[in-house]
């Protein structure tokens, strides 16, 4: 069960599932040590609030119709290609400090997201998830009254 | 040395790393660059996610191409808080050297999806010529 996961008595850290994700893979694929060890991509930002999660994400380059996001249960997949930008043939590399290719990044959440409640925006090269949960498994607030 | 000669300032400071700014409030960073030479000149493509089309600024100085890019803070809902940050925010600040050989009048520059590009076309009489060879 998803509740198990976060202990009522922790701070909520939601990397620290991330980074039990990424050991996990490291553990099971050697491989992945010396590749993920700087950092995984694309990076993220997140916010929290009583609806959910906001993701935000920096991809320049990018288009909408490059971007490819899914959502299942507690798990966030977003993957993505950049395009190396149409060039004549007669060009040569004086500097070289941009990544091309295909990404794709996925992490566990610290809860489900309602498929229907994820909305994104792209802007200037910056892409902003924002990942509501389900409506019946959102935290209540409970009034204390004062008699 | 490649006959494009354009040629970075702060060579020594690697991308996306912090860097002195004086103008900017808050950190400053070195956009990620790529110089690309075509026939008929320079390209230059800088990643600088998050700046607006009206957030740039290019100044050409002499020899010397400034383009700095003000970024915009990513709208969060109201009530939302921090909780947890890969990656760091800041401004883009980037000078590069540039030769004589570029048409100063001609620069032109892009902002597109985060990515700034700036054209450089090289003088005329500079750009170099193809040399058919004719069999005989």
């Amino acid at each position: 069960m998803f509740v198990n996961r976060i202990s009522p008595w922790e701070t909520w850290d939601p990397f620290r599932e991330i980074n039990q994700l990424q050991e996990e893979m490291n553990r099971n694929y050697p491989s992945f040590r010396n590749r993920r060890s700087a950092s995984a991509y694309p990076r993220f930002n997140v916010w929290e609030g009583a609806d959910g999660l906001v993701i935000t994400t920096e991809l320049p380059g990018l288009t909408v119709d490059d971007i490819d996001i899914s959502v299942e249960g507690d798990v966030l997949t977003l993957k993505g290609e950049k395009h190396l930008p149409e060039m004549d043939e007669k060009h040569s590399f004086v500097r070289k400090e941009r990544d091309f290719g295909k990404f794709s990044r996925t992490v566990r959440l610290p809860y489900r997201i309602d498929p229907n409640g994820v909305s994104a925006k792209f802007n200037n090269g910056v892409l902003t998830l924002k990942l509501n949960r389900p409506e019946e498994e959102k935290p209540k607030k409970i009034q204390v009254n004062v008699e | 040395m490649t006959n494009t000669e354009v040629v970075e300032k702060k060579t020594e400071s690697a991308p996306s790393e912090k860097t002195e700014h004086p103008g900017y409030e808050g950190q400053s960073y070195l956009p990620k660059t790529d110089i690309i030479e075509t026939v008929d000149g320079v390209t230059i493509w800088a990643e600088m996610p998050g700046v607006g089309n009206d957030a740039v600024d290019i100044v050409l100085e002499k020899n010397v191409l400034t383009i700095e890019g003000r970024i915009q803070e990513p709208a969060i809902p109201e009530g939302y808080g921090p909780k947890g940050h890969e990656y760091p925010l800041g401004h883009y600040y980037r000078t590069f050297k540039l030769s004589n050989e570029f048409d100063r009048d001609t620069i032109q520059a892009q902002m597109k999806n985060g990515v700034l590009s700036v054209t450089l076309p090289r003088h005329k009489e500079v750009a170099p010529k193809r040399i058919e060879v004719t069999q005989g």
